[in-house]
């Protein structure tokens, strides 16, 4: 008897600032819907224990994809890409969920991503409040500059420096197999994608003079940052907490920077009580620990 | 700090992932803990020699890498599991008083061949506190 697991994945051709990009989703279960983003310069393989997970798929439809230029999401046939350097910018990130929840008629999808997809959490309740019913921020912060760096796309050095890198990332407490699979994800980008993802990570992510203008009135927002994630920190969470007190924020203990890939067992003992809340409508206590 | 260098370089070497992450590196790695220095000498992947390190070729061989820190900094560094930001080079380095000197593009296109010698270090220094104890 084979064995299968429930996901399916699937094209489908989004318009983002005016190209058309063929971009790969994998979905599973049924409910509310879940959009969720991966990390920079990886894909949506990271959510593959959510999708194949029936706590998450019984009460939700969840849908990972993979950002243009990403796993299995090519770059566009009408653009001459490679005469020009790589760079995700917030709004073109902003569209890529938009314009997923369009094309599947979604209803108010629950938002969930880590590291750029935990910033983008916190930009999307911030300029599109009204297309998500919560955000849920992994590994957020409101500024972390630094990471736009030459070394990540250079020709001395291959795709094993950021996978180790990444490694470095997660908890020592995470079971290995989990760090392994999460560094090989990364080990399989293209070479300047990483880099230019923090383009976004480092520089055009920037909420330092408007995080007070998200109204959590109209929107959930939750924020769990690990307590070994060396880039977006528990200092990075509290100052979120602290100037954004409508939202509910908690630091995840033994937990890196990859929280559904590193230790997924760990992960859905902190989510899921959370993605349930969300669920019952239950309204949020802000509480940094 | 007491470390027994001569197990490092066994351990090393036989170690299975140092040896694929290090294939065909050619280096001085030196390790400074407080003011104690010593060198690591690599050829082809191999770890020729351990030992104190000539205050007058430090950084004088193009390839070396220094990586430095305080003697409290490598003691939490080796800790069998770790405080926050001590799990990591790259995490030492942004966090605590961790450097790295010399050459870069060696050692980040090296990174894992490092961390992970640093790691086959951490096992032996916990391996000798529980023989200690």
């Amino acid at each position: 008897m084979s064995r299968f697991e429930s996901s399916v994945g699937r094209y489908v051709y989004l318009d983002i600032e005016g190209v058309e990009y063929r971009v790969y989703f994998e979905e599973s279960g049924g409910g509310i819907p879940l959009l969720l983003q991966h990390t920079a310069g990886a894909d949506g393989r990271q959510w593959r224990h959510l999708l194949a997970d029936p706590d998450f798929t019984r009460n939700f439809r969840v849908v990972a994809y993979d950002l243009p230029f990403h796993g299995k999401s090519l770059p566009p046939t009408s653009e001459r890409w490679w005469e020009e350097e790589y760079r995700l910018t917030a709004s073109f990130l902003m569209s890529v969920p938009l314009a997923l929840s369009a094309a599947l008629d979604l209803d108010r999808p629950i938002y969930m991503g880590s590291s750029i997809g935990g910033h983008l959490a916190l930009d999307l309740a911030l300029h599109h409040p009204d297309d998500f019913r919560a955000v849920v921020g992994l590994e957020a912060a409101l500024f972390t500059p630094g990471g736009y760096m030459d070394i990540l796309n250079h020709p001395r050095v291959s795709n094993q420096f950021k996978a180790y890198m990444m490694y470095g990332l997660m908890a020592p407490q995470s079971p290995e197999w989990g760090r392994r699979e999460t560094s090989w994800v990364y080990s399989q980008g293209a070479p300047p994608v990483f880099k230019g993802d923090l383009y976004y990570f480092s520089i055009d992510h920037d909420l330092r003079e408007s995080i007070e203008q998200i109204d959590t009135s109209k929107i959930d927002v939750r924020i769990l940052n690990g307590e070994y994630d060396w880039a977006c920190t528990p200092d990075h969470l509290r100052e979120i907490a602290e100037r954004l007190p409508g939202a509910d924020c908690r630091v995840m203990d033994e937990i890196g920077h990859f929280p559904m890939s590193e230790n997924p067992a760990r992960f859905k003992e902190l989510v899921l009580p959370v993605l349930d809340e969300i669920r019952r409508g239950k309204k949020v206590n802000a509480v940094a620990s | 700090m007491q470390i027994d260098f001569q197990r490092l370089m066994r351990a090393g070497n036989g170690d299975a992932e140092f040896r694929l992450m290090s294939r065909f590196l050619d280096t001085r790695l030196e390790l400074q803990i407080g003011k104690d220095r010593h060198q690591i000498d690599i050829h082809d992947g191999e770890i020729l020699a351990i030992r104190p390190a000539d205050d007058e070729t430090h950084l004088a061989h193009p390839s070396t890498i220094l990586i430095k820190a305080p003697e409290d900094d490598w003691r939490r560094y080796l800790e069998a599991v770790p405080r926050p930001f001590y799990q990591d080079l790259w995490a030492a380095q942004t966090h605590h008083g961790f450097e790295v000197i010399g050459d870069r593009a060696t050692f980040h296109a090296y990174y894992r061949a490092t961390a992970r010698l640093l790691e086959v270090l951490r096992a032996i220094v916990n391996d000798d506190r529980e023989e200690a104890a």
